[in-house]
């Protein structure tokens, strides 16, 4: 108690470290940029605060954007990449390749959820304000080299994310996930902070750089205790990258949520997650690479099967697209297993592609909900989209079977490197259970890829059954005026911010899967620290 | 053991106390029933318009303000405990926090966290209670729409 008196009534100045924020500027400005979005949205006249805040939101993101590509440019030079801040968030190639990555899934997202999000006026300023503030909290956790930083940007984009889910103020489905994903975010986020006290016990740091020294250079005598701590963080992380077997409210959350935010949910919470998997056992654990690389291989293992198997059940587009990702998931922590440097660029390369494929095919289900005027798309009701959207028809089929990994899309190059830097680490079972799962999967990914070239008249009594209203029996006799109908609504909303997302991604699918050389060399590049 | 003799005392000083008012009253009151008395619930006045009146919950709002402000003061005091050795850095820390605290309270005051919306008059003539005598205890409902009028 003296001690503390006496602290207090002195006046020495305490020692702070030196704070680079050129080091962190792409999470300051998402923070920053939110609360100024906060601040003129609220002192701007109602009827164009909307506009504002989307506005001003992509500007932040597209400024964050600009600010990391920056940070890349200057991360090429030898020696740039350093532990800023007494070491607890590093500056690096893999960190600067995040903050472009989320960057750019959030700017997508916002200009999709412009659109796409059924919000009254207020609301779409919250909405700009928590993707911003959760983009940041997936950078700080692709950043992090302490563990408790890293839960701190954990909580950030959790926090923010369960409330995105629970957005829309009519959809009770969302509200509903958003609970499912409250209570099992939770349950994760305390299972990852119990895993860190037990590393922090067992090696008496929480800095990833500490841990590994220490791993490395003394010789545990019992290590219950650490590997308690690592199996939990790997639990933590699990959940949000919705491995099996923690992948149970990924279904749910997918569907019920607002299809600009599952887009989101998918791309960012998910490429958090690997980042902060990748950065723990790859900077902190890979002294005990024999212990924890058979545990990933076995969770890879089942992810990629139970993913695909369940999906082909399905008969929700949202839930079957749920599952793909529980799928795709496996695979993205198939290049984990590999441990080697090859896996990880792999991985990182599977995650770029696949972030941009999952926020447009989200968008495009968004954009489908809207032109069918239903929320909640059944694969049924994809029968003659063909006709009624074609735009929207070629986007998803395109999207689609770059999930399923067909060629000339980048979903192609994705999957084969992966498989590759796991069979040249010689993993064959899992290679092979890799390339099963994805025979599996061409199956419900090509389903859904061929629904929309359907005729509707095949499958109206089938379809009657998924909610077809009695006015649409009605006017089943000249179901040709409302088609063309139709047509004329997708032909007027045809230049939206969303449709500029879904062409975007289509872009970026089709085009980097044949001119593919540039982004595998980024990834391959973006090296951890140590 | 002796410490609870008072508490004892008082215990059964109590039970009398309360047993004799109830054995005199029964004994000592009055009793001239009538219709209105003998009614349930009974209790005097009859009441004119429906107490049970919606109202917005905008305290709620007002608690979360509150509690905003409730968690800046939490910061607050232990910096201002050690705020000379933290110096300049401190200062433009909790700078920082404050502006962020109040774009947040902005925020919400433009949302009209703080308007208490128009405050809603019984008028003369709106009594939902017009049936009701001293024979029959019916509460008539109101639909509501003449209410909120």
């Amino acid at each position: 108690m003296s001690f503390l008196i006496a602290q207090v009534a002195s006046t020495t100045p305490l020692k702070f470290p030196p704070i680079e924020y050129s080091a962190i500027a792409p999470e300051l400005i998402m923070v920053v940029g939110a609360i100024a979005v906060l601040l003129v949205s609220s002192l701007v006249p109602r009827h164009i605060s909307k506009a504002v805040s989307i506005t001003l939101g992509s500007l932040v993101a597209l400024v964050s954007l600009a600010d990391s590509i920056y940070l890349a440019f200057q991360s090429g030079s030898p020696g740039a990449d350093k532990a800023v801040l007494a070491g607890a968030v590093a500056l690096d190639k893999f960190a600067v390749f995040f903050y472009v990555l989320f960057s750019i899934v959030a700017l997508l997202t916002l200009l999709a959820g412009r659109e796409l999000m059924n919000l009254d006026r207020g609301r779409i300023t919250e909405f700009v304000i928590l993707v911003l503030l959760s983009t940041s909290g997936a950078m700080l956790m692709a950043s992090a080299l302490d563990l408790i930083v890293l839960f701190l940007g954990l909580e950030i984009l959790s926090i923010s994310l369960y409330v995105l889910v629970a957005m829309e103020s009519d959809n009770d489905r969302g509200r509903e996930s958003s609970i499912k994903y409250f209570m099992l975010g939770g349950f994760s986020s305390a299972i990852f902070l119990y895993g860190v006290a037990l590393v922090y016990g067992a090696t008496g740091s929480t800095n990833l750089g500490q841990i590994f020294t220490f791993l490395a250079n003394n010789l545990l005598k019992s290590n219950g205790v650490l590997l308690a701590g690592m199996g939990m963080i790997l639990v933590g992380l699990g959940f949000k990258i919705s491995a099996v077997p923690f992948h149970f409210w990924a279904p749910d959350v997918y569907q019920g949520a607002p299809s600009p935010v599952t887009g989101f949910m998918a791309a960012t919470a998910k490429a958090a997650g690997f980042a902060a998997l990748l950065r723990v056992f790859y900077s902190g654990f890979i002294p005990f690479q024999s212990d924890w690389v058979p545990l990933i291989g076995v969770i890879a293992g089942f992810t990629m099967l139970v993913g695909a198997v369940l999906a082909v059940v399905q008969t929700d587009v949202k839930r079957t697209l749920a599952y793909s990702s529980i799928n795709q998931a496996g695979f993205i922590l198939l290049g984990l297993y590999a441990a080697s440097a090859r896996g990880v660029g792999a991985s990182l390369y599977f995650l770029i592609t696949y972030s941009v494929v999952i926020v447009g095919a989200f968008a495009t289900v968004g954009a489908i909900e809207k032109v069918l005027g239903k929320s909640g798309v059944q694969i049924e009701d994809l029968r003659g989209l063909s006709k009624k959207a074609p735009f929207l028809a070629f986007s998803f089929v395109t999207l689609i079977l770059a999930q399923a990994g067909a060629p000339f899309t980048t979903g192609f190059l994705a999957k084969f490197n992966v498989v590759l830097a796991a069979v040249s680490s010689k993993h064959y079972p899992v290679a092979l259970i890799a390339m099963i799962s994805a025979a599996i999967a061409v199956f419900f990914y090509l389903r859904m890829a061929l629904m929309p070239f359907r005729s509707v008249s095949v499958g109206a009594e089938s379809s009657a059954e998924g909610g077809m209203s009695l006015e649409d029996s009605q006017y089943g006799g000249d179901s040709a005026v409302m088609v063309k109908e139709e047509i004329s609504i997708d032909a007027k909303s045809k230049l939206d911010s969303a449709t500029v997302v879904i062409a975007a991604a289509v872009i970026v699918t089709i085009g980097l899967g044949i001119w593919a050389g540039p982004l595998i060399s980024i990834a391959n590049r973006a090296v951890l620290l140590f | 053991m002796i410490q609870y003799l008072p508490i004892l005392v008082l215990v059964i000083l109590a039970t009398l106390f309360a047993g004799l008012s109830i054995f005199a009253s029964a004994l000592m009151s009055p009793k001239k029933p009538n219709p209105a008395k003998s009614a349930p619930y009974e209790c005097g006045i009859i009441p004119s318009h429906e107490p049970p009146e919606r109202f917005p919950v905008r305290f709620f709002l007002v608690a979360m303000i509150f509690v905003v402000f409730d968690i800046e003061i939490i910061f607050i005091y232990p910096y201002a405990v050690i705020s000379k050795s933290l110096g300049t850095f401190g200062v433009v820390e909790m700078l920082v926090f404050g502006v962020t605290m109040f774009a947040a309270f902005l925020y919400l005051v433009s949302n009209g966290a703080l308007n208490w919306g128009r405050i809603r008059r019984s008028r003369d003539g709106d009594s939902t209670y017009e049936a009701r005598t001293s024979s029959s205890t019916i509460r008539r409902v109101s639909s509501g729409e003449k209410t909120a009028a």
